[in-house]
């Protein structure tokens, strides 16, 4: 496909320039502006943010970017191609804000439908909803029609129609409305995996945690306008500030820190507090506990392992290998690039940062060795807790249901 | 292709998962099964069955036109309107192909209601008939005359053109021998003057004066007939019998060509070769005739028929001056012949029926792709109803258009001949009243419906249609 080599050569999945979009009454009067002289680049392998409030034109933007409205003025293109190029929607994946899937339809029917818009044999079609439903949790609901979900299950098999394609670009209107926090996590993990496999995604949301979480860039508008763009380090570091986490210190090392602190800055300028836990990874935690006791529920399940043909559709050994390798990615230390961090990562939690903490004055800090060798069992105990989800994700070998 | 395939399926899915589709179906199976059960005919078991044939086949086809119109706007409307259709237009399909897969699948969901429908009133309509203590006269009667597909031929009218142009050209000249004023010979006074001549000469074509006859020619027959041609008739006028009944006298005559036959010469058959022919006038006789009424009786056909054509005569043995017997040429009397089993020409009068489902479809479809659901529903059903009444319009305007509603008479003609030309007079698709008198739906008939009504006017509305659901902005189309 010309298209797709021409995005390879460029690395440009969605380009916008001077993009505006005027919506006209029926004697074709200006009514509302909704998109105003947008511009803006969404690069191969990246996952962007879209964020603003009601009205500020994400949804009138998503919408052109997938062909269900056409600018008034500017230039839209979509790996190369105008969003209403049929071709090119083979590429794409959507899950809508609202579920407008068929409620008469069950949802291996739903899944086996959209399956066959893309021409996938009758087979591939079998094969990918099972995984899909699978992965979404969704199995033993796959024969009730999907008018009878609740929200959160309708969100889940609107994910999963939204991936039977395994799409190179993957657009998704606030996908973890409806959710409970464990979808939630599933589908930030999703949209991790995804990146790590070269796909690109377009994420709107009104929930500023899951935006944090997942995209590497994000694009803030107000009145159809950009206000900011830029990637999350740059925008939210605030610059001027530095925080320190250690292992709970001992009362005596903590006033001498605390004198350190005090013989250079006032009270005001400084604060000490014990970090928390959010309140998603406490609710992760109390629910994996129940899954692992085999408590049943009748609604949506934990997903199960991603689907084969989105991991890759590696079989056998490199099936094993490929999970191998993800669950090693996972798992190694952090690294600087955010498309490297663990599923299990913590972002909302401060980051150590043990040359700042040497840079202090205090020689026993420096010298105690309690500090360092108390901190390792609890770094190994993180560790062997995000081995565990990740094994029931890739491999669905522990009980999840 | 498998796109268009799984639209196809989704759109008889989602009909059948309908509660107005399932009602709607409800409906029709009380009328396949209630329907025959329930009427009476004239009393007679061949009314019985003919009522039965006409009633239930084309309460069928009005159930499943309302179905049709019905589904085919809710399938595009409301998928444009509940989002449903943002799902799959974002995928690799084309508009194209989502139309087209929704009319397929609108119209073969209704075809396939209609054969089941039909196959079980045939089956029916067949127990019915066997199960009756029929005298093989009887029977054969019923097979000739309902259960048979017959082929009509009406009286030859000749150049009507012409004879109107001659009769007008005849007018003037004695007016102008005469000295008399001539009739106004402009614009709509002159319309109306030619349609009268011409309404003049038919009737005279049809008139039998008390005590005169009137012979009718025949073309186009076959050239050989072995088998009975059915003479239908109906005639109007006559005197008030003692239960109110019109009735007259007459008898029919026929032309009989009498072959004389060589046997010392053989044709290609081997068989005598004709010699000579004899024209020879054979009656029947005489006979009371309800008037107003439908009647049949047969004629062999050898002997009705020669080298492709019939002569038909018709003697009014009234003696009155008042007592004129009146035939409407254009209908009657007309030969049938039978042409094809019944079987066949049922066969033919479901296709007429699907043609008419698919002529529906297409328009309900054309709306529905740029409208909103009442509005889609609205104009159909306007379309429809303008199209029924087209010619009724022409036909009124042209008998009352006086001289002070000249402009709106020509005004209100210009439209109605715009609306004819343009419109699917979706009624002539239904052809349950020639099924049950056995007449012959003629292929022909059914190419010309496909041809000049489908493809020629419904084909530009529908391209209309496809064109505008595939430019449209679907999302400004949304309920909120």
């Amino acid at each position: 496909m010309a298209a797709t080599e021409e995005v390879k050569s460029s690395g440009v999945v969605v380009s916008a320039v001077g993009l505006v979009k005027e919506f006209r009454d029926f004697w074709n009067k200006p009514k509302a502006k909704a998109v105003n002289d947008l511009d803006f680049e969404v690069r191969e392998g990246e996952v962007l943010g879209l964020l603003g409030p009601n009205g500020s034109g994400k949804s009138t933007t998503v919408k052109m970017l997938l062909g269900l409205l056409y600018p008034t003025a500017g230039r839209l293109t979509v790996f190369g191609k105008s969003p209403r190029d049929v071709d090119t929607k083979r590429l794409i994946g959507y899950l809508p804000e609202e579920s407008y899937l068929y409620k008469y339809l069950t949802a291996y029917e739903t899944l086996d439908f959209f399956g066959s818009l893309f021409n996938l044999s009758a087979l591939e079609r079998r094969k990918r909803a099972e995984q899909l439903l699978e992965m979404v949790g969704l199995s033993h609901a796959k024969n009730r029609p999907v008018g009878e979900f609740s929200k959160g299950m309708t969100r889940r098999i609107g994910l999963a129609q939204a991936m039977i394609n395994d799409p190179s670009l993957l657009i998704l209107d606030e996908p973890t409305s409806g959710l409970d926090p464990l979808g939630c996590r599933e589908v930030k993990d999703l949209i991790h995996l995804l990146k790590k496999r070269g796909k690109t995604v377009i994420v709107t949301s009104h929930l500023l945690s899951d935006i944090e979480e997942v995209c590497d860039r994000v694009i803030i508008l107000y009145g159809g306008q950009i206000r900011a763009q830029g990637t999350l380090n740059e925008l939210l570091t605030i610059s001027g500030t530095d925080r320190i986490t250690t292992p709970q210190l001992k009362p005596e090392i903590m006033e001498k820190v605390l004198s350190i602190l005090r013989s250079q800055l006032t009270e005001e300028e400084f604060r000490i507090d014990h970090p928390r836990m959010s309140l998603e990874e406490f609710f992760l935690d109390v629910v994996n506990r129940a899954q692992a006791e085999s408590v049943e529920t009748y609604g949506a399940r934990s997903g199960g392992q991603i689907a084969n043909y989105l991991s890759g559709g590696a079989e056998s050994e490199e099936e094993l290998k490929a999970k191998q390798e993800l669950l090693d990615s996972l798992t190694r230390k952090e690294e600087p690039a955010p498309a490297e961090k663990p599923v299990e990562e913590k972002p909302a939690e401060p980051v150590v940062d043990t040359t700042r903490l040497e840079g202090l004055s205090d020689d026993a800090l420096q010298t105690k060795p309690e500090a360092p060798a108390e901190s390792q069992p609890e770094e190994e105990e993180d560790l062997s807790e995000a081995n565990e989800k990740l094994k029931d994700m890739l491999s669905g070998l522990s009980g999840k249901e | 292709m498998t796109p268009f395939l799984a639209i196809v399926k989704l759109t008889c899915r989602s009909a059948v998962r309908s509660n107005v589709f399932r009602f709607l179906l409800f409906l029709l199976i009380v009328c396949v099964i209630l329907v025959p059960n329930t009427l009476k005919g004239d009393g007679t078991v061949r009314g019985y069955l003919q009522v039965m044939l006409e009633y239930s086949t084309a309460f069928v086809a009005v159930i499943l036109s309302t179905s049709v119109i019905w589904l085919a706007c809710k399938e595009f409307c409301t998928d444009v309107e509940n989002g449903q259709l943002h799902m799959i237009v974002v995928k690799p399909v084309s508009r194209v192909t989502v139309w087209l897969g929704k009319f397929t699948g609108v119209f073969l969901i209704h075809f396939v209601l209609l054969a089941i429908s039909f196959a079980f009133i045939y089956v029916f309509l067949m127990f019915q008939y066997n199960r009756q203590n029929f005298t093989p006269a009887e029977r054969a009667r019923m097979e000739n005359e309902v259960f048979v597909g017959r082929r009509a031929f009406t009286p030859d009218l000749g150049d009507l053109n012409q004879k109107v142009k001659d009769e007008l050209a005849r007018r003037v000249a004695t007016a102008k021998k005469l000295g008399e004023a001539l009739p106004e010979m402009d614009g709509a006074a002159r319309r109306k003057y030619v349609q009268s001549v011409r309404m003049e000469i038919l009737a005279g074509m049809g008139e039998v004066r008390p005590g005169k006859s009137k012979i009718w020619h025949y073309t186009g027959l076959p050239e050989s007939y072995d088998g009975p041609v059915y003479i239908g008739f109906r005639i109007y006028s006559g005197n008030i019998g003692s239960k109110n009944q019109k009735i007259g006298e007459g008898f029919w005559f026929f032309r009989y060509v009498q072959r004389i036959l060589d046997d010392n010469i053989k044709d290609r058959n081997g068989k005598p070769a004709v010699k000579e022919t004899r024209e020879l006038p054979l009656q029947l006789p005489p006979e009371q005739i309800l008037t107003s009424a439908y009647k049949e009786f047969s004629v062999p056909g050898d002997i009705l028929i020669y080298n492709g054509t019939a002569y038909v005569g018709f003697a009014n043995l009234q003696t009155k001056e008042s007592e004129v017997m009146h035939f409407q040429v254009t209908e009657s009397p007309c030969l049938l012949l039978k042409e094809t089993s019944f079987l066949s020409n049922y066969l033919r009068a479901m296709l007429g029926i699907a043609l008419g489902i698919l002529a529906l479809g297409l328009i309900a479809s054309s709306f529905a792709a740029f409208l909103s659901m009442p509005t889609a529903v609205f104009l159909t059903l306007s379309y429809l109803l303008t199209g029924l009444f087209s010619h009724y319009l022409i036909s009124s305007i042209e008998s009352t258009g006086g001289d002070n509603l000249e402009l709106m008479d020509k005004v209100g003609s210009v439209l109605a001949r715009i609306m004819i030309s343009l419109l699917i007079p979706v009624q002539e698709f239904f052809v349950s009243g020639h099924l049950a008198t056995g007449t012959l739906i003629e292929f022909s008939h059914l190419g010309a419906l496909l041809v000049f009504n489908i493809i020629l006017k419904g084909l530009p509305l529908c391209l209309l249609g496809i064109w505008l659901y595939w430019r449209r902005e679907l999302a400004l189309s949304m309920k909120q």
